[in-house]
């Protein structure tokens, strides 16, 4: 048979000490605070001991760079100057005319009985027009001579002959025939014809490569500013 | 542990941790954000600084291409007027086309005090009078066209001379150039 244990003993009352739970926790608190704050600066340490290591990396490196980029610079400079000196040459070169070959293509189209008497190429009639269309104070309709021929044929067939040849060479616009005159060779009594002709250049040739870079040009700048946005 | 001990601990503990915010973790935290500003800065630099040096490179590797176009444009476009070479040149492809020369003027268009920092180049005005026959002076004029240094012939008047059936006096006006040193872009 067991036995069951009964306290008799009256229940001892416990006062519960608000304050002191109070004073606890705030304690508890401040020290987790403490602790956190401590961690905070060695962790903060760590990090700016990390940014200011990486920052002389990259000071140093940078130094060495600048210090490279200065010694190869004389090579860009080098380039520039090549560059410079190449556009400058190009601009000079533009729409250049070699006359060699509007006399070689006369020579070669020249009718039997027809001879020239003289040659007269304007070229700089050509690169005044040029300049003036650059700048904008080019005069719109006018026609630029390219070269004028004098000289006598048998008859002025061999000079509409000698017209319609001198169209075929490049750049050539329009062919006028200034004069025709019949003259007469004393010395040898024969009837022949001198002749006078202007050639006129075809200007659109030479404008279009001026218009299309310029269009290029703009593009570039515009390109360029959509870059820089 | 009595309660007045506990609110004194705190109240240390406390003050402890504001200096510590004010006296330590308050400059540390101005001066890593300085250091990450200034990193910034440096990663910037160093991006331009390299890209700058991969061209500075590539312009490295290509100098003697370089330069061999440096010399081929110089031929053309030299840095002085170097009329004693022109002269010479001229006078060797007179001797090699068989014409003669009458007469060789050079002249130099003056550039105005204004424009002389916004003009590229000066210019040479080259006044000829050649006389031989058609296929010499026809020679003559290509070769001054393809020559090294660059020449525009501008004008040329061709006519009979007086002389000879065959021979012809042409008088040529040519332009040639070099740079102009006061050029500034």
């Amino acid at each position: 048979m067991t036995t069951k244990l009964i306290n008799l003993l009256p229940k001892e009352e416990k006062k519960r000490d608000i304050r002191s739970i109070v004073i606890n926790v705030f304690m508890v608190l401040v020290l987790i605070l403490f602790l956190a704050t401590i961690l905070l600066t060695f962790f903060l340490f760590d990090i700016d001991n990390l940014l200011s290591s990486r920052l002389s990396d990259y000071e140093g490196t940078n130094i060495k760079v600048q210090d490279q980029v200065n010694k190869l610079k004389v090579y860009n400079d080098f380039k520039n100057n090549v560059d410079k000196k190449s556009d400058v040459l190009v601009n000079l070169k533009e729409n250049e005319l070699h006359w060699s070959r509007a006399l070689y293509e006369i020579g070669k189209i020249m009718p039997e009985d027809a001879y020239l008497i003289s040659f007269e190429a304007q070229g700089s009639q050509l690169y005044k027009y040029i300049e003036e269309f650059k700048e904008g104070e080019s005069e719109e309709g006018k026609e630029v001579i390219s070269f004028n021929v004098f000289g006598q044929a048998a008859n002025y067939m061999d000079v509409l002959k000698l017209s319609i040849e001198l169209k075929k060479i490049d750049n050539i616009k329009i062919v006028w025939i200034e004069s025709i005159t019949r003259t007469v060779i004393p010395v040898i009594d024969l009837e022949v014809v001198s002749f006078s002709i202007n050639t006129y250049w075809d200007l659109d040739y030479f404008i279009e490569g001026i218009v299309g870079r310029d269009d290029s040009q703009d593009e570039g700048i515009l390109d360029e500013e959509i870059s820089d946005i | 542990m009595k309660n007045l001990y506990k609110i004194i601990i705190i109240a240390v503990v406390f003050i402890l941790s504001i200096f510590i915010l004010l006296l330590i973790i308050r400059p540390v935290l101005i001066r890593t954000g300085n250091h990450i500003a200034e990193l910034t800065e440096e990663k910037a630099d160093n991006i331009s600084l390299n890209s700058e040096l991969d061209s500075y490179i590539i312009a490295r590797d290509d100098y003697y291409l370089l330069n061999a176009e440096y010399q081929k444009l110089n031929m053309e476009f030299p840095e002085k007027n170097d009329l004693s070479i022109l002269t010479n040149e001229l006078y060797e492809i007179a001797r090699y086309t068989a014409v003669d020369i009458e007469n060789l003027s050079f002249n130099e268009t003056k550039i105005e005090e204004e424009d002389l920092r916004t003009t590229s180049s000066k210019e040479i005005t080259i006044d000829l009078i050649l006389r031989g026959s058609y296929y010499e002076i026809l020679n003559y004029i290509n070769t001054m066209e393809v020559m090294p240094r660059l020449i525009k012939i501008e004008d040329v008047l061709a006519q009979n001379s007086v002389s000879g059936q065959d021979e012809l006096l042409v008088f040529v006006i040519a332009k040639t150039y070099f740079v102009n040193e006061y050029y500034r872009e």
